[in-house]
């Protein structure tokens, strides 16, 4: 497959439909930019979604971009095919915005509270009302909640990922992720009810 | 399949970052690149010559086969000693 795709006659249509793991071989092989441009014109808009909620700032969110973009490239034969493309391309963005805003505000991502935290004893939360909260609100809850929280949903509900996914990328077990997500839930939900009372 | 704002959320992030914004973020990342591969012919077209130098300061040469050695391994420690 990957040799018929060298050919210079390769449409445009089977380049958009190779797979990520794909489109690195041959730019792993090639060394060839337009390979990399795929793959940048694939993740480019997520990224900067992702990097904006967290940084909230536009500039800092272009800047990060553009480091996010040059560690990928620079660690592109790194990528070990264990998890899909984009947890890897998400893990870096967010430990780079996690790590920007650590060096910045000095707030570590766990704490004591995660360890004796008044949430664990409350109910699990249903994932519809976390899911169905309108986009507007949505936006101004994860912007309230702390970043461990905001960071731990948007990995989950955003991203899709699976709880082995983030417990790798957070250097966790999976039983603490729950707990991680479960806390997450309840914050949100408190949160929601300071902000919009009458709801 | 139920509702989920959070990929309508990602969708007008998505929507946000704009063409332009993308070519210019992707031209800075083409010079970061630029800079590296520049700092990487550097090392590679000098640091052979660099690290020659150093082998012919500490008293080393090439030998016939292109690879260096030391200058005083060539005499054996006893006059009779068979090479």
């Amino acid at each position: 497959m990957y040799i018929n795709l060298l050919n210079p006659a390769l449409t445009d249509k089977k380049t958009t439909k190779m797979s990520d793991e794909d489109i690195i071989v041959l730019f792993l092989e090639t060394q060839k930019g337009q390979y990399f441009d795929m793959l940048y014109n694939r993740y480019s808009g997520k990224v900067y979604g992702k990097c904006i909620s967290l940084l909230k700032n536009e500039e800092k969110a272009a800047d990060a971009m553009q480091d996010i973009f040059v560690k990928i490239l620079l660690n592109l034969s790194k990528f070990s095919g264990k998890s899909r493309f984009s947890t890897w391309i998400y893990s870096i963005t967010y430990n780079y915005c996690i790590d920007t805003i650590r060096k910045k505000k000095k707030d570590p991502l766990v704490t004591v509270d995660d360890l004796t935290n008044q949430y664990d004893k409350e109910a699990e939360i249903d994932d519809s009302f976390i899911l169905e909260t309108n986009v507007k609100r949505l936006k101004i809850i994860l912007d309230e909640i702390p970043l461990k929280d905001k960071t731990i949903l948007l990995m989950k509900y955003q991203d899709e990922m699976s709880i082995k996914e983030i417990g790798q990328l957070l250097d966790k077990s999976e039983s603490a992720i729950k707990m991680k997500i479960k806390r997450a839930k309840q914050k949100f939900k408190k949160t929601y009810y300071e902000i919009y009372k009458e709801s | 399949m139920g509702v989920n704002n959070f990929k309508e959320l990602e969708k007008e992030q998505v929507e946000k970052f704009n063409q332009t914004q993308k070519e210019n973020v992707k031209n800075s990342i083409d010079s970061s690149i630029g800079v590296f591969r520049f700092i990487g012919d550097i090392f590679e077209l000098y640091l052979p010559k660099v690290i020659d130098m150093f082998v012919r300061m500490s008293g080393g040469g090439p030998n016939e086969n292109g690879a260096h050695k030391k200058k005083g391994n060539d005499n054996p420690k006893y006059p009779n000693q068979l090479k």
